[in-house]
């Protein structure tokens, strides 16, 4: 019985998330591959870490983390050497931002890697996330912005009829 | 609106000409000067920053120094670390360094203390010459305190610097007074160093036609289109100019592409412009909450709220955990029928007959992905393997013709016989004098001994199967010296060996494979942490129930599959069997890291005694071992098929980037790839 509520309880927060399952990245990941690029015994094994170290920090819960990841991919950016590792970190630098809350720049980034590679599953299923995002901000904000109007003309009725 | 002010005024506060790095000029400013006398008075003060090494000569000027520049390694305020930010001359040349203060939060824990200790030394800049950062990002916040972010020209970086007194304006002061510091054109937060972006920025911004929708950061703007027009030239194998042209056509045919679907392009730009209202509702009301709570010493806002989110989840795996054991094993079964319902059933081997309707006259092969979906389902007949093989590890293309193929063989066994002449040639008396030669035949010496002995092939002594086997192994000990020989490798080569029956197409097919597992046994073993990692993530994201156990148990570092990651399970099944498996894997039919999805399937099958059992790490682990020759290999495959499908493009996210088998990533340090390109 406990196990079909907790199960319910599952779906129906899985409903209103959205289905965000962007993986997270804990503090213990972080320093394990932070680590690893500190001991890396050649030069390639110290890029391919530095290049896991973004993926890390741009997943992570920190929001000092995902900006630190933010920074080191956009760096790195100009030293890509092929259109497969420029998508790789368009789509890093996607997922930077969308953790960041930032959607319409993640959205933009999106849609750069897909005139890299049309068609890639990850950027397709991130980008709809985003969208989706934005659609439910979209929605909130035209509240925000009908409820002050709203306010502003009844206070102006209100000054209208007092005078 | 008023962030956005607040912004422009930094950035109009800013604004200036940065000075002209001549030291000389600088001597005659009467505020230098006064600078200079208080450096003198610090350095006095403080004999330990004089490098003993360096002598008298060595002498240190610290021209920027400030306290509370704090680093934020977790969200919570006890794990902040406070130092000094010191920027200092030394023989010339500038340094930045930050050191953490002395002592530790009294009020932290003694686990925190120990987390925050290692943070600690972990971040510590001793001595960094300014020649070696690529940028400095600032970021001035409406509310709140200013940081930095300090960017290597390896595309390493620093946690953000707090500036908690200040002095943010002071630093960049003092850094344009000694080196070459510009304020980025697109982004007014990014001050660049040792700058080698502008001619490729101004090339590249010619490229840039109005109308296209703009990415707020210059750089990947820049190389998304980089990389646009050298997928163009590849494409076309064109010129530059063409690539270009090519690159407006396409560009052109994105607005059309655009303009197909108004509706949907109109109402996402519209609730965007609405999501910008919300996104300042949710900041300036975080950024409020935490201004009030930072002096607490608590962060609070979207971090927090995430982690009580994550804390309840917690909550709720807890208490299915405390279900009885009934309702659990009953769910378990009804998962376990779930998924056998999911997977496709197995079908027969490729065929001769099927296998020659895939081929062109020439010998192509014309579907090469319905070729592999149908060795995905049903493997490959034995009497094929030999040819097909080729194909699926990439040493033959699949355009290429019979006559081709025919001269790849002869070329490489020219080539294999070379590379094999290097050791042969040793003689004994060289030999003595060769360490490392010697140690690495010894290694494979004893390893090729115990290398599928009760295979009839390599059975018995004097087999000449096994000379054969070392030869091959010490062959690619020379051509790849780097990695040289580990154990390991002649688990994978004996099967290529015991299909090919040829020693040098052997060699080629086993160098092409070890192109995409030699990662796996590097010395520093970031193959290997790789894949474990993605692992972690994957049954995180397709079983909490069992992420959880495992966390629970120290038993997250998933050791207890390194043997199955390492040889690709060759422990655990049959020889005929791990041909099949192997040839499985290799199609890359769902995923080039379909192997994981099999290590949790294998874990998801047996989850009820994991669990059941309460296994620790020690006990799981010779579980494990012990599974071998247990497993059901068609069942596995099904399992696997359904939890890849099931995880989908989430699945895909959980792996990082350059793991193993996929083909490493080739990075170079962005300076060197920039002089490139300037040039």
């Amino acid at each position: 019985m406990e196990a079909k509520i907790g199960r319910l309880v599952g779906a129906i927060g899985a409903f209103f998330s959205g289905g965000d399952n962007v993986p997270w990245c804990g503090r213990d990941i972080i320093a394990g591959v932070e680590r690893e690029v500190a001991e890396a015994a050649t030069e390639e094994h110290k890029n391919v870490s530095i290049m896991r170290l973004s993926w890390a920090l741009v997943h992570s819960r920190n929001t000092d983390d995902v900006n630190r990841g933010i920074a080191m991919l956009q760096a790195s950016l100009g030293g890509s050497k092929s259109p497969l590792e420029a998508r790789e970190k368009l789509y890093l630098l996607a997922v930077g931002h969308y953790r960041n809350g930032d959607y319409p720049r993640s959205r933009q980034l999106l849609e750069h890697c897909l005139e890299i590679q049309p068609g890639w599953g990850q950027a397709l299923s991130l980008k709809k996330t985003v969208e989706d995002k934005i659609a439910k901000d979209g929605v909130i904000g035209i509240g925000i912005a009908t409820t002050a109007v709203g306010l502003l003309v009844g206070i102006a009725a209100a000054v209208a009829r007092k005078n | 609106m008023r962030r956005e002010e607040a912004s422009a005024a930094a950035a109009a506060a800013e604004a200036g000409t940065p000075r002209s790095p001549d030291l000389h000029d600088l001597s005659d400013d009467s505020d230098y000067a006064a600078a200079a006398a208080a450096s003198s008075s610090h350095s006095a003060m403080r004999s330990d920053l004089v490098d003993q090494g360096s002598g008298e000569t060595a002498k240190v000027d610290v021209v920027y120094e400030k306290e509370r520049v704090t680093i934020h390694p977790t969200q919570y305020g006890s794990g902040r670390i406070s130092g000094k930010l010191r920027l200092y001359l030394q023989q010339g040349s500038l340094f930045l360094s930050w050191e953490p203060n002395e002592g530790v939060d009294s009020l932290s824990s003694n686990s925190a203390t120990m987390e925050i200790e290692k943070y600690r030394n972990l971040y510590t800049i001793k001595a960094l010459p300014l020649s070696d950062v690529r940028f400095i990002r600032k970021h001035t916040p409406t509310f709140g305190f200013e940081y930095i972010i300090i960017v290597l020209s390896s595309g390493l970086a620093f946690p953000p610097f707090y500036f908690y007194n200040g002095g943010l304006r002071e630093l960049f002061a003092t850094l344009k007074k000694h080196v070459f510091i510009i304020r980025s054109d697109d982004d007014p937060n990014v001050f660049l160093v040792n700058d080698f972006q502008d001619p490729l920025q101004k090339s590249l911004s010619s490229l840039e036609l109005p109308g296209v929708a703009t990415v707020a950061n210059a750089m990947s703007r820049q190389n998304s289109l980089s990389f646009t027009s050298s997928v163009d030239e590849a494409r076309h194998g064109s010129d530059a100019k063409h690539g270009a042209s090519s690159s407006m056509t396409e560009y052109v045919s994105k607005q059309k592409h655009r303009s197909n679907d108004p509706g949907r392009d109109l109402s996402i730009q519209v609730l965007e412009k609405f999501s910008l209202v919300t996104k300042f509702a949710r900041d300036t009301t975080s950024s409020l909450f935490r201004e009030n709570h930072s002096s607490g010493g608590h962060t609070y806002g979207r971090q927090q709220q995430e982690y009580v989110l994550d804390n309840r989840a917690n909550d709720k795996y807890k208490d299915q955990q405390i279900t009885p054991d009934k309702d659990s094993l009953l769910s378990d079964s009804m998962e376990s029928n779930k998924i056998l319902a999911w997977g496709k059933p197995r079908e027969q081997p490729l065929s001769v007959d099927e296998w020659r309707s895939f081929l062109d006259p020439e010998g192509r092969v014309m579907d090469s992905k319905a070729l592999r979906k149908k060795v995905f389902y049903g493997g490959i007949d034995h009497v094929l393997r030999k040819e097909v093989w080729k194909f699926l590890l990439g040493y033959h293309e699949y355009d290429s013709t019979y006559a081709e193929r025919e001269y790849l063989a002869v070329m490489k066994r020219t080539e294999y016989e070379a590379i094999k002449s290097q050791w042969k040639s040793i003689s004994s008396t060289q030999a003595k004098r060769f360490t490392k030669f010697r140690e690495r035949k010894g290694l494979i010496d004893k390893d090729v001994v115990r290398t599928d002995r009760s295979v009839p092939y390599y059975e018995g002594d004097d087999n000449q199967n096994v000379l054969v086997l070392r030869d091959i192994l010490l062959t690619y000990s020379f051509y790849n010296f780097d990695l040289g020989y580990c154990q390991g490798m002649s688990d994978f080569l004996a099967p290529i060996l015991y299909v090919m029956e040829d020693e040098s197409e052997s060699f080629w097919c086993f160098a092409i494979l070890m192109e995409r597992l030699g990662a796996n046994f590097n010395r520093d073993q970031n193959g290997m942490h790789a894949q474990l990692l993605a692992l972690s993530k994957l049954v995180e994201l397709l079983d909490p129930q069992l992420h959880n156990y495992f966390r629970k148990n120290d038993c997250l570092n998933y050791f207890f599959c390194f043997r199955w990651v390492l040889i690709q399970f060759k422990r655990e099944f049959s020889f005929d069997q791990i041909m099949l498996l192997w040839e499985v894997l290799w199609t890359h039919y769902w995923s080039e890291h379909f192997h994981l999805y099999l290590c949790v399937a294998i874990l998801k099958r047996y989850r009820s005694r994991i669990i059941g059992e309460q296994m620790d790490f020690d006990t799981l682990l010779k579980f494990i071992n012990e599974l071998s020759g247990e497993i059901n290999l068609d069942r596995a495959i099904q399992d696997a098929e359904a939890l890849c499908d099931q995880a989908g493009p989430n699945g895909a996210a959980c792996i990082p980037p350059g793991t193993p088998p996929s083909m490493p990533i080739e990075t170079d340090g962005g300076l060197y790839v920039q002089e490139d390109e300037v040039m």
